[in-house]
């Protein structure tokens, strides 16, 4: 133990004094390098008066960085810049994608987690732009924090992420991009619709002479009553008596989220300075039948990071990366004598610090080798005190050092090979204080854990246009802090956890077609997969008031997914996915043995049809989109059927490109659909978790402005 | 032959009948009927039921799923078995042993109330107990109709509510354990409120010697008692087994104590003057709990034998079976949970392996239908 422990300073130090001495060196490297080196630190004169002095080379060296990572990776990206014209919310998009899976506590604002072909949500790493949200007491990221405004696109990386965005989980990535807007653009939006929804954003984002900087700014502001009607059984599942509809209470949220970016050249260096705020207040519903009228949740979030990029003609670039994450839930469940949700009353303070710096260095000395090196350095907090006891849970911090490295081999024209590692080392301390709701004293506790990734992925181009990808893996997931050393009085910590592991693989085709007869363009992407997890943790109950996080289950999941997108005659889209996934918990729990994942349904479908047309003066488009899913539980036991489910939902948009102006009509769940039937023939809500039903019909209108400048240019 | 077929027919018949006849559609029934155990078993996030002949120990497991917070009280007045479905659900299913365990009725007892116990008085007066609730209401259990609300906040502690946990009839008086608690630890004091079953009108407050009766209320017709298993703080061992005479509503003080069986109170029996069993619980100084089934002297007050133990807390819940000669314990061990039975003269296991019953047990219910 004494030996780990000191391996484990050894390699802190270790990780530091290579970061330090990373950044030394790419200032030396930054002094050194003539002004003409980078075009991004020049104003536009002097970079119009060396365009014409630039050697020939250098404008074909350019990309040659811009490759790479995700050549043989799973991903989809999705294109959300323009969802500034509608409301929707980052679930609602994620969900649509192939191979995700995502549930949600029902409507707007609402907690929402996504896992990725049959992970958990918090196998899931999630960024924003680069910066990792899952830390401390939040290891699952609540998609319903992230307003979709702030997003250029989204990636997800159904297969291992790549080396240069940081750890992958067993679930894979989600890289959220915040906007990036190039030319010097105004633009508002303002949407109101069912359940006193309003929003209001609005962005501006202008170049400075100062730095050649540009700077884009964002405010959006959102909220809702969430009073959605909902089915409801009175609590008599069997009896049909007594069903009634009512509408949800205690739902509504308001929030406001800022970006500030600012893109700017100095030293031959590009710089990006990002802060993302959020406050948000929200009631908590709870479960359907335990009416709720004060019970809130206060959120604040700030994401600060700073992201220098040095890209070197000879074939280096150098990407340092520092940022601070600001995680603080605030809830209160202290109305009546047992509180509001049943469990007792609880005024809880959750706050995490997360404070991290990385290194990146991407090498391409000849155009058949292309090397990533990554390593990162962060600290991360979680606090938490019991307001009502006035009490403190105590301190638990870590910290984490990494190395990752990844090596992208092009041994033809057609075939390139992918093998990748990491090695992190974990280390983990408990500052011990009295643990709210128990009795006695805990002991301080610290514990190391040194994890490795490894995986290996190849790209074969077949023919012009079809590719295959075959990748596999082998990842995992630290326990989080909460787990390692307990959680808000009623999870007893345990120090002897073990980090989740889990093997994937995959095998994918993907089909690119230009214009062919009818269609202007088509992809297909094709692929199986398939993933072991072992030492998977889950909570079972130690005593008569706590539970204890174990390393009790394993599962494994199968699946195909089909994903594509046509595009006919310049005036229709079609976008579709399915995935099949047969999961199986294979823990040594007798009753979930065998038993499929819950939230995990085996078949899933959606498909979207747009009709669009554009002219000079004015566009328009209308669409229909349609979600089927079935053979989902919501229990490990499976005894208790999701039921099949089918929500369709349209829309339309009118613009008039030459004065920026947008009308954009949604309806989500047009045919208004609240509850299902599950196996057994009963009816029940429509719901992804027991007890939290979600909205039926919702319409929402969006009027968008952006200043003419932008809309021109696009 | 005929008589077989000719019961067989009517059965279905029945059933069929019963089924047709009210809301309750694609309801399951139990391939076993008459007297049975119910066992209600759970993981809290799905609730499941499991039938067990009593005499060949076969078993009908998750033939219906139920909430994951339920408990069980079968009345011998009705003769039917009733699933208080608590927290989240504050409902009562009536299932009638007599027809496969169908469900006969559900009806809500008040959303948000936190249903814990039923008390039948008769075939159309029942009591229930509802832990955040002011009230203690009175129902025909057949149909869940409101009779009567009877008034608790005179018992109430500082927080407004007396927190009414087990309800029994005995005697034409209802038994009602009054457990004052605030954010869920006990309070100055706990008491037994004892009522006039058919008025409602209570006849005396018992106070009891500790704090919390946590355990199921009990009659023990060896002591001519209730059968009261006081906890006290968890952890702290401040608890104990006290009987409350049914006769002179007088209490025996702490016949055992929980420094001398052990551990905190989780459930108790008592079988005879000289025999009674527990499951005891014994925190650790990480939190985590370890269980043991034990028996003791209800004379001497003192521990006999540790029949069973876990290092983990996987004994929840205890009952005698309707001829006292066996010893039926919920074992919730994840990776072998079931029921066990112990023979109450020899203390020893009569199963050779737990009873699967599907999820892990929580609570069992004899069904004795006298068939």
């Amino acid at each position: 133990m004494v030996l780990t422990r000191e391996y484990a300073k050894i390699l802190l130090a270790m990780s530091a004094v290579v970061t330090c001495m990373s950044l030394s060196v790419s200032a030396k490297e930054a002094k050194k390098s003539p002004s003409g080196q980078d075009d991004n630190s020049l104003t536009e004169q002097e970079k119009k008066g060396l365009e014409d002095t630039k050697p020939e080379t250098i404008v074909i060296e350019a990309p040659r960085l811009s490759s790479g990572d995700e050549s043989t990776s799973m991903a989809q990206t999705l294109k959300v810049a323009d969802s500034t014209s509608r409301l929707q919310t980052v679930t609602e998009v994620v969900q649509d994608a192939v191979g995700v899976q995502v549930r949600t506590l029902g409507g707007l604002g609402a907690y929402g987690s996504a896992s990725i072909r049959g992970s958990t949500p918090n196998q899931v790493p999630v960024y924003l732009d680069g910066v990792l949200l899952n830390a401390g007491g939040f290891d699952t990221v609540n998609l319903g924090d992230l307003s979709l405004d702030l997003f250029q696109e989204i990636n997800i990386y159904r297969s291992g992420a790549p080396s240069s965005l940081g750890t992958s989980g067993i679930g894979g990535a989600i890289q959220f991009k915040t906007r990036q807007d190039e030319q010097r653009q105004w633009q508002a939006a303002i949407t109101t619709g069912s359940y006193n929804t309003y929003r209001l954003m609005l962005m501006g984002s202008w170049a400075v002479d100062f730095l050649n900087s540009k700077i884009l700014s964002l405010v959006s502001a959102s909220e809702s009553d969430g009073d959605f009607l909902y089915f409801d059984d009175n609590g008599t599942e069997f009896n049909s008596d007594d069903d009634t509809t009512r509408p949800r209470q205690n739902n509504g949220f308001r929030s406001i989220t800022g970006l500030m970016k600012i893109d700017s050249d100095a030293w031959a260096w590009h710089w990006t300075l990002l802060d993302n705020v959020l406050f948000k207040k929200q009631g908590i519903a709870g479960m359907d039948l335990m009416k709720t009228q004060f019970a809130s949740l206060d959120t604040r979030r700030n994401a600060l990071s700073l992201q220098g990029s040095l890209t070197d003609r000879d074939g280096w670039r150098l990407k340092p990366e520092f940022s601070y994450l600001y995680l603080h839930e605030d809830m209160d469940d202290s109305f009546g004598p047992h509180g509001e949700l049943g469990m007792g009353r609880q005024h809880t303070s959750t706050t995490t610090h997360a404070l991290a710096g990385g290194l990146l260095f991407q090498w391409e000395p000849t155009k058949e080798h292309f090397s990533t090196i990554r390593t990162d350095l962060r600290w991360e907090r979680l606090a938490q005190r019991d307001l009502l006891k006035d009490s403190d849970e105590g301190r638990r911090d870590r910290i984490r050092a990494a190395l990752a490295a990844q090596h992208q081999w092009t041994i033809t024209e057609r075939l390139s090979l992918l093998p990748s590692g990491r090695f992190e080392l974990i280390q983990s301390k408990f500052d011990a204080i009295q643990t709210p709701g128990t009795t006695g004293v805990s002991t301080n506790t610290d514990k190391t854990d040194l994890l490795w990734q490894a995986a290996m992925g190849a790209r074969w181009d077949l023919l012009s246009g079809l590719t295959m990808k075959i990748n596999a893996g082998r990842y995992n997931r630290p326990p989080s802090l909460g787990e390692l050393f307990g959680y808000r009085g009623t999870v007893i910590g345990n120090p002897d956890l073990r980090a989740e592991t889990g093997f994937k693989t995959d095998l994918g085709l993907e089909l690119t077609l230009g214009k062919f007869g009818p269609l202007e363009h088509l992809t297909l992407e094709v692929a199986g997969f398939a993933t072991w997890s072992q030492d998977l943790i889950a909570f079972w109950q130690n005593s008569q008031h706590t539970v204890k996080a174990q390393n009790i289950d394993s599962a494994r999941v199968l699946g195909a997914e089909i994903n594509t997108s046509v595009i006919m005659g310049n005036y229709i889209k079609i976008w579709s996915n399915y995935t099949f996934m047969d999961t199986r918990n294979l823990s040594d729990t007798p009753f979930y043995n065998m038993r499929r994942l819950p939230g995990r349904p085996a078949h899933e479908l959606y498909a979207k049809v747009e009709i669009f047309r554009d002219t000079p003066g004015w566009s328009a488009s209308v669409w229909t989109d349609v979600s089927y899913s079935s053979g989902n539980f919501l229990d490990p036991s499976n005894l208790k059927d999701a039921g099949a489910r089918t929500l369709v939902g349209a829309g339309m948009k009118i613009a008039s490109p030459r004065h920026g102006l947008s009308l954009t009509v949604q309806v989500k769940n047009i045919m208004d659909t609240t509850t299902v039937i599950n196996q057994e023939g009963y009816k029940q809500a429509l719901e992804d978790y027991e007890g939290f039903p979600l909205p039926g019909r919702t319409v929402l209108v969006t009027l968008c402005w952006k200043s003419p400048l932008e809309s021109k240019s696009s | 032959m005929i008589r077989i077929y000719f019961s067989c027919a009517l059965w279905a018949l029945t059933v069929f009948a019963v089924s047709c006849g009210s809301p309750y559609t694609g309801q399951h029934v139990s391939d076993i009927s008459g007297s049975a155990a119910v066992v209600v078993t759970t993981d809290y996030r799905t609730g499941s039921l499991a039938v067990i002949s009593l005499d060949h120990k076969e078993v009908d497991k998750d033939f219906s799923h139920i909430h994951p917070d339920t408990i069980c009280r079968y009345s011998p007045i009705t003769k039917k078995m009733y699933l208080v479905e608590r927290m989240g659900a504050d409902a009562i299913a009536v299932l009638n042993p007599g027809h496969g365990y169908i469900m006969e009725s559900e009806f809500s007892v008040g959303a948000g109330t936190n249903a814990q116990d039923i008390a039948v008085v008769s075939r159309d007066r029942a009591y229930v107990a509802r832990y955040s609730s002011s009230t203690m209401t009175v129902i025909n259990p057949d149909t869940g109709d409101l009779l009567d609300e009877i008034d608790l906040s005179p018992w109430a502690d500082e927080d407004g509510l007396a927190e009414p946990g087990w309800g029994v009839e005995h005697d034409g008086k209802i038994f009602v354990a009054i457990q004052r608690l605030k954010d869920f630890q006990p309070t100055d004091y706990s008491a037994i409120l004892v009522m006039n079953s058919m008025s409602g009108k209570t006849i005396k407050e018992v106070r009891l010697a500790a704090k919390d009766p946590m355990s199921k209320l009990r009659y023990a017709p060896a002591e001519k008692a209730f059968v009261i298993g006081e906890v006290g703080v968890m952890g702290a061992l401040d608890g104990g087994v006290e009987l409350l005479y049914t006769d002179d509503l007088s209490t025996s003080g702490l016949m055992i104590t929980e420094q001398e069986l052990g551990g905190d109170i989780i459930d108790v029996v008592i079988l005879s003057e000289s025999k009674g069993f527990a499951i005891v619980s014994k925190t650790r100084d990480d939190f985590s709990a370890s269980t043991s089934v034990v028996s003791f002297d209800p004379g001497t007050g003192k521990r006999l034998s540790v029949l069973a133990h876990s290092d983990e807390f996987d004994h929840s819940f205890l009952e005698l079976d309707p001829s006292g000669r066996q010893l039926w314990v919920a074992q919730r061990k994840r990776t072998q949970p079931g029921i066990r039975i112990f023979d109450t003269f020899s203390d020893e296991e009569i199963t050779k392996s737990p009873i699967d019953v599907g999820l892990p047990p929580f609570m069992i219910c004899f069904a004795n239908t006298g068939d």
